[in-house]
């Protein structure tokens, strides 16, 4: 680790040059203004379906097709899960599986495959097999109480509120060093997945309540590719409205959608079962220009614009947690975390949650007021909430490429340390491959990691700006 | 869907975001913590470990241990921290570790002094797989600190209890729900 310097048994990582700060700062300037006062903006809108190859129609088509991909998935979760609960407790390669390489390489997945996750999703594997009885036939009488989600709560709000504590317990409780924790999460958001699948009609839980869901949904409007409709003639014609009934080819959508309406990847889970069911062959897996949802977002909700906002802020704190303005672990260092530690006198735990909560309400609060700033400015034409809501989508890619650029960093610097576990999993002394007491290089040297996290950040704000410049 | 703003505005508002930029300072450093599945003190880039801190009087201990693979010798590592001042302890520090069943007094002790980075470290070689505990003990001007670490060498037990329960609350719930659906076929009949 030639990039970091130790210091009181802190080792440390110089942050990005002057320099790139700067030309970062410039370029996203520079590159936003000539899109924002661009007269034409000619949008690319082309899309190629992906359908239009035999075999990936074929594929796609083929019910035994996600099974095939989420049986492996499901085996390293029970690996990971074996791991944690019965693996020693310090050599284990459940939290670097998890965080590093699944948490972080989630969002990279997102970007490139929109949804992908929830196609291959363990959790999900688990929920439909105990309620469908089934590997991957269609049952039409599955174990549930088919009850509709609660009125009130068909919001995102309870996934806002699950991501919420999810951060909370990885950088407060610090769950994600904690092999045990990890496996015990993993438990948990097995239940939370299984249980609501036996009470509520389709997956209401995947709809409403995931967490990994809702983030990668609003994420994945920035993503190249999309299921649509191949022509929407053809779906208002359609009376019996497979895709949203399901048939004895497929399901009905889990989420609820029916082609006709679908114009953004939110709630699209791509699992495909629109392609089984569709008796006219009129859904197609598109290829298209990033960031086409996002850019021209047809119907704005205030529960994605609060998680847009919130996506941005933990985002931020994220990044902020591991400086030492928040906890300064070096001689003499006053930090946040110390500040409050000193006037409550609660222990850092407390200090954290409370710091956390502030760092949330901070730019939260600072939003509403500049949405209320602009609607006086704008003479009250517009309410402050219509303003909230429609500039919140702008924050979407600003908090995805930021999000990149983090998680890029830990894969990039740490995603190494999975090679030497890979030979002894559980800690019981194994030597697999011959990787054990191995060191290996971090995969990207610490300049290339600035150079792309600059890259990623500039990105994200011209995205940003020409959103809310549309908006 | 424009709000409708005028272009003067825009300008406005930019010449405002570039004035804001102005303000903006640069973090030089930080720690590399991020998902912190490894220890961020002196072990970094190790294989990750896991920490553990507790708090005595106005100090932050935090412990650590690593296996040394191969055989049956352990590291382990303690940091303290003044939390009111945010400086290291300094002086000796003494480690004592003692099988769950044994008794502490018949135990002997490792003093540890601090390297050059504040850690404290000692050796120290099991014989058997089980629960043990490691007590830190310093002290200064007011007092003597004596904090108590869980130290498990091999499986946690009771571990098959979290699976069985879950497993089962998913089998009764499902039989319920299976149950209730029965119910109310009949009745529709």
């Amino acid at each position: 680790m030639d990039c970091c310097e130790v210091k009181d048994g802190i080792h440390m990582m110089p942050g990005n040059p002057d320099w790139m700060f700067f030309t970062g700062i410039g370029l996203t300037l520079l590159v936003s203004f000539l899109l924002y006062f661009k007269k034409n903006d000619r949008r690319i809108t082309s899309r190629f379906d992906l359908t239009k190859i035999r075999f990936i129609e074929w594929l796609i088509k083929k019910r035994w097709v996600q099974f095939a991909f989420q049986l492996p998935l499901f085996l390293l979760f029970v690996i990971i899960l074996y791991a944690g609960l019965f693996g020693n407790q310090l050599i284990n390669i459940a939290p670097a599986l998890t965080w590093t390489i699944w948490w972080g390489g989630l969002i990279f997945a997102i970007l490139f495959l929109g949804k992908i996750w929830c196609f291959v999703c363990p959790w999900d594997f688990i929920a439909s097999l105990v309620s469908r009885l089934r590997f991957w036939n269609v049952n039409k009488d599955p174990i549930s109480l088919n009850l509709k989600w609660p009125k009130y709560a068909r919001n995102i709000t309870l996934a806002i509120g699950l991501f919420i504590i999810l951060t909370w317990l990885e950088l407060g409780y610090k769950v994600t060093s904690d092999p045990f924790a990890t496996a015990i999460m993993g438990i948990a958001m097995t239940l939370l997945v299984v249980f609501p699948i036996f009470i509520f009609e389709k997956k209401s839980f995947c709809r409403y309540g995931c967490l990994v869901g809702r983030i990668s949904g609003l994420y994945a409007n920035v993503a190249p590719i999309e299921i649509r409709a191949k022509s929407h003639d053809v779906c208002l014609s359609c009376k019996s409205k497979d895709c949203y009934n399901g048939n004895d080819n497929g399901y009905a959508c889990p989420t609820g959608l029916n082609l006709t309406g679908l114009n953004e990847n939110t709630y699209c889970i791509m699992c495909t079962e629109c392609f089984k069911s569709c008796p006219k062959d009129n859904v197609a897996l598109n290829i298209r220009p990033f960031a086409s949802d996002i850019l021209d977002y047809r119907k704005p909700r205030l529960d994605e614009a609060v998680l847009a906002v919130i996506l941005l802020s933990l985002t931020s704190f994220h990044g902020l947690s591991m400086t030492p303005v928040w906890e300064d672990l070096t001689s003499g260092g006053v930090s946040i975390i110390s500040t409050l530690n000193t006037f409550f006198g609660l222990g850092s735990l407390f200090s954290f949650s409370v710091g956390m909560a502030g760092i949330l309400l901070v730019p939260f609060l600072l939003y509403i007021f500049l949405c209320f700033l602009s609607h006086k400015i704008a003479h009250n034409e517009i309410t402050t909430k219509e303003i909230f809501v429609r500039f919140s989508y702008s924050l979407i890619p600003i908090a995805l490429f930021y999000h990149l650029a983090h998680n890029g960093m830990h894969v990039a610097m740490e995603g190494q340390m999975v090679l030497p576990l890979l030979s002894d999993p559980f800690g019981f002394g194994w030597n697999l491959f011959g990787t054990v007491g191995q060191t290996y290089p971090m995969l990207l040297g610490d300049t290339t990691v600035w150079i792309l996290q600059v890259i990623f950040v500039v990105i994200g704000h011209i995205i940003g700006i020409k959103i809310a410049a549309k908006a | 869907m424009s709000l409708g703003l005028r272009s003067e505005m825009k300008k406005n508002t930019l010449l405002i975001l570039i004035l804001l930029l102005l303000f903006a300072s640069i973090v030089e450093s930080h720690h590399i913590r991020g998902i912190p599945h490894y220890s961020y003190r002196d072990n970094y880039p190790e294989t990750p470990v896991y920490e553990f801190i507790q708090n005595t009087s106005h100090y932050e201990v935090t412990f650590t241990y690593y296996k040394i693979p191969g055989n049956t010798a352990f590291d382990l590592a303690v940091y303290v921290r003044d939390t009111i001042n945010d400086l290291p302890y300094t002086d000796p520090v003494e480690f004592l570790v003692f099988g769950k069943h044994e008794d502490p007094n018949n135990s002997h002790p490792f003093t540890a002094y601090r390297n050059q980075t504040n850690i404290y470290k000692v050796g120290w070689v099991y014989e058997d797989d089980g629960d043990y505990f490691v007590r830190v003990t310093f002290a200064d001007s007011v007092k003597k600190h004596n904090i108590l670490f869980d130290l498990k060498v091999g499986n946690r037990s009771n571990v098959w209890l979290y699976l069985l329960v879950s497993v089962a609350s998913i089998i009764v719930f499902a039989a319920v729900v299976g149950v209730i659906r029965k119910k109310q076929k009949r009745r529709r009949k």
